[in-house]
């Protein structure tokens, strides 16, 4: 069973904006996953190469922080014709589990934000970890978000401190996508409010 | 029994095109695809280059099914432009390789290569021919052999023309200034939407994209006295030019391995316009600047007027409209244009029963005042 | 269904770039967000930024919605219905709840929607500003800088001049706080349906080439002064002459028999279902 380019990525694409218009709310990409993963897909993460699939080509340019980074870049590149960007440019930053220590973090600072004019001309960063669950170890507040959605994201780093510095000036900075091994998807666009949950039962 | 709703706009608007298709049918005749393609070559053209899509059967379609309706041909060839997915894009042109079928200049009596005339209308007087009434396929058939034969007898080479640039010459004699190439990448209008301050290959395209009309009237406002120029005509060419693409799977530029995919007729502009610069010591000199217009098809008039356009945005000037750049460049698309100004036929009773809301309060309010 | 095209009209990459600039609307409510805007085979200035949304967002298993000035019968709903069904062959209905994706023209439905559903909203002329400056490098940079003194003017001189704010529909609003924005030809009386909003709004304006969002649960906010709030359309004891509600938009009509003013509901599915289970009153 094939991947259908028409019907699949427009699924997988409702869920992305289902996320974006409710971060908190996980989406679930594991039926389309399913079926890149029967076709054989071994070198990228499939639901980074799902997302790549339904928003990337000719137009757009991204980066790979991974230590297979050159073979994943290729992978994306013949499959969508998107080239390779250096990281201040970048429409799309990926950043695998594999990658190094901090590489988030610089991710973050480097990603272009967007002008004041241009707010949108900015960079999304998605990012692969291990587990994303609804563990209040995060509490977000903001647009889409009734009153508060908790979330924890399995991660090393501590990447909400820059990712506040570098949002700080609305319409200006970065939109965050969270993937897991369970094909789990947590969309944390700038608007989002995050701060840490000091209160844990 | 329940309430259902009155489905009369289905079947209002399905009446409303076999009433339309009636229209296009009623004489009991219909034309075919292949007879405009034969002999509507001016509309075609015309077509093809407000659509940005060159293809003189489907433009032909698109009028048959238009009515002869420019506005509504263009339409169609949009939308199914849309419809069409993008695979590559063409190699640089140079179009000093173009295969020439007319070429004049107005700014010399004689170039390089001679004034070569060739098919116009600029000598034709324009007397209604009667007699074309009972042209028929076999009478026009004949007169083609007789033609053939005579170009055989004068001795008229089959061999195709390529002719130097009129500028190049120009260039080389020292009367115009050279410039360096731009090579820079091309803004595609048409998968990044416009936005100011423009790039001039954003300005090139919509002005060859542009109605033809509206094209036209602000060119002739700017040289009827809305403007800044007074320009001529430095070359007019028109011809075929070859387009090639890229080996889809190499990544290199080698013009050995670039695959040639065919040709498009287009007409060629190169205005030129005196102006006056300041050099050294406060010397006033003459020199001349270029405007350039490039369109799909025959199309001088539109071809001449981009480049005076051309000349116009690349020089701001807030005193005259036709050097604004949002005015020209927003206003000249015909599926826009049109677009908007026929929407106007939509209902609107909503927002015009929320000002009659806020027009009967305020009328109130007045009324209590006069009151108390 | 019409095959000879591609799912839903245009082709793949058509609709991945409305795709990216409709994610990234999502994430700056209220900013327009530039668009390769394509042609469709209906008019500029009759709903394509709504349809290319539409037709980028819609599938397999949707259920559509299309009403124009708050009928599904208008002309223009049902054209609009027939080439989306014509080219992707999905279900179409007249009842709000049972709708996944809604396009609409100057209405926001009288039934509330739902975190399921998505309402796509036309747009005619997306700049707030525009009446005020016509210059859209201008407007960019007032939007840039949150310099929106020329919109408050307006109002202010309107208040002046009549005692009232006289806007009639498309009242401009302030989303999250930052971004004044055109909610679309919408009457007033359908401004407080986006503030806090269980379903996400977006609003496309085909011709213009920009697309933007109110994402749910979103702050918005219509413009006004503090001694003089914002007003909706009232319609104080009147009431709906089918099916008898209040509280909804009405449409003024002239009763072709007894020549007097009558009052019937705009939204004329809601007025259906209400008749369907009410009864005539």
């Amino acid at each position: 069973m094939k991947l259908d380019m028409v019907h699949d990525l427009q699924s997988v694409y409702r869920k992305l904006v289902h996320a974006y218009s409710r971060p908190g709310q996980l989406a679930n990409l594991r039926k389309e996953a399913a079926i890149v993963r029967e076709d054989g897909n071994e070198e990228c993460p499939t639901p980074i190469l799902l997302i790549a699939l339904t928003l990337f080509d000719q137009e757009v340019t991204f980066k790979v922080l991974s230590e297979k980074a050159g073979m994943i870049t290729k992978t994306i590149n013949q499959l969508t014709y998107a080239k390779q960007g250096e990281i201040e440019e970048a429409d799309y930053i990926l950043v695998l589990q594999d990658a190094e220590t901090g590489a988030l973090n610089k991710a973050i600072e480097k990603a272009k934000s967007g002008t004041l004019k241009n707010p949108h001309s900015s960079a999304t960063i998605i990012i692969e970890v291990t587990e994303i669950t609804a563990e209040p170890a995060l509490e977000l507040k903001g647009p889409g978000i009734k009153t508060v959605e908790y979330v924890q994201v399995e991660l090393a780093e501590n990447w909400i401190e820059s990712r506040q510095s570098k949002n700080k000036e609305f319409p200006l900075g970065v939109d965050l996508m969270f993937v897991d091994q369970q094909d789990q998807l947590l969309s944390v666009p700038r608007t989002t409010q995050i701060s840490e949950n000091r209160v844990m039962v | 029994m329940g309430y259902v709703a009155v489905k009369g706009g289905t079947l209002a608007i399905e009446e409303s095109i076999k009433r339309l298709k009636l229209e296009r049918v009623k004489q009991g005749r219909t034309i075919e695809v292949e007879k405009i393609q034969g002999g509507m070559r001016g509309l075609i053209d015309q077509v093809m280059s407000e659509s940005s899509l060159y293809d003189e059967t489907l433009a032909a379609l698109a009028i048959k099914q238009a009515e002869g309706n420019p506005e509504e041909a263009v339409f169609l060839l949009r939308a199914f432009r849309s419809t069409v997915p993008r695979k590559h894009y063409g190699r640089v042109i140079e179009s000093s390789d173009m295969q020439i079928e007319r070429r004049i200049s107005a700014s010399f009596k004689d170039i390089p290569g001679g004034q070569i005339l060739g098919s116009t209308t600029d000598y034709t007087h324009r007397l209604l021919d009667i007699y074309l009434k009972e042209e028929t396929d076999q009478s026009v058939q004949a007169w083609v052999k007789d033609y053939l034969k005579e170009s055989l007898e004068i001795g008229e080479q089959a061999s195709k023309l390529t002719l130097p640039k009129v500028l190049d010459y120009l260039r080389k004699e020292g009367l115009i200034s050279t410039c360096e190439n731009n090579d820079q990448e091309p803004d595609d209008v048409t998968r990044q939407s416009l936005a100011f301050p423009s790039t001039r290959s954003q300005r090139l395209q919509i002005l060859t994209r542009g109605q033809t009309g509206a094209v036209t009237s602000f060119a002739y406002a700017v040289i009827r006295g809305y403007g800044d120029l007074h320009p001529t005509v430095g070359e007019l060419r028109v011809g075929k030019l070859p387009v090639t693409i890229n080996h889809p799977l190499s990544d290199g530029q080698d013009e050995n391995d670039a695959y040639y995919i065919g040709e498009v007729k287009v007409t060629e502009v190169e205005m030129l316009m005196p102006v006056l610069v300041e050099k050294e010591y406060g010397k006033k000199e003459m020199e001349f600047e270029i405007g350039y217009g490039l369109c799909f098809g025959q199309n001088e008039t539109k071809a001449i007027a981009m480049g005076i356009l051309d000349y116009c945005l690349e020089h701001p000037n807030k005193e005259f409209p036709s050097h604004n750049e949002e005015f020209v460049l927003y206003h000249i698309d015909s599926v826009e244009s049109s677009g908007f100004i026929s929407h106007l036929k939509m209902p609107h009773y909503v927002t015009f029963q929320s000002k009659l809301d806020s027009v009967r309060k305020t009328k109130k309010d007045k009324r209590q005042e006069v009151k108390s | 269904m019409n095959t000879a095209y591609n799912f839903a009209f245009f082709d793949e990459g058509s609709k991945r770039e409305i795709r990216r600039a409709t994610l990234k609307a999502i994430a700056i409510p209220g900013y327009q967000v530039p668009f390769a805007s394509r042609e469709m085979p209906i008019g500029r200035g009759w709903g394509t930024g709504g349809l290319q949304l539409t037709l980028s967002l819609i599938g397999k298993r949707d259920v559509l919605k299309v009403i124009d000035q708050g009928s599904d019968e208008s002309v223009n709903a049902v054209n609009i219905k027939k080439l989306v069904s014509d080219t992707t062959g999905i279900i179409t209905t007249d009842y709000t709840a049972e709708a996944t994706l809604i396009q609409s023209r100057h209405r926001i439905p009288e039934v509330p929607l739902t975190k399921d559903q998505i309402l796509v909203l036309q747009v005619p002329l997306p700049e707030p500003l525009r009446y005020y400056e016509p210059s859209e490098s201008e407007t960019k940079k007032l939007h840039a800088e949150k310099e929106y003194s020329g919109a408050w003017l307006m109002l202010f001189e309107q208040i002046m001049k009549y005692g009232s704010m006289t806007t009639g529909a498309d009242h401009p609003v302030l989303v999250h706080d930052r971004y004044v924005m055109a909610p679309s030809p919408i009457p007033r009386f359908d401004n407080s349906k986006m503030n806090a909003s269980e379903a996400l709004i977006l609003l496309g304006a085909g011709r213009e080439k920009k697309v933007y969002a109110v994402p749910p649960y979103t702050k918005v906010v219509s413009l006004d002064f503090e001694d003089f709030p914002f007003e909706p359309e009232t319609f104080e004891d009147k009431q709906c002459r089918l099916c008898g509600s209040t509280g909804v938009f009405l449409d003024e009509l002239v009763d072709e028999l007894t020549d007097e003013t009558v009052y019937q509901c705009n939204d004329t599915s809601y007025c259906l279902e209400k008749l369907n289970t009410v009864g005539v009153k």
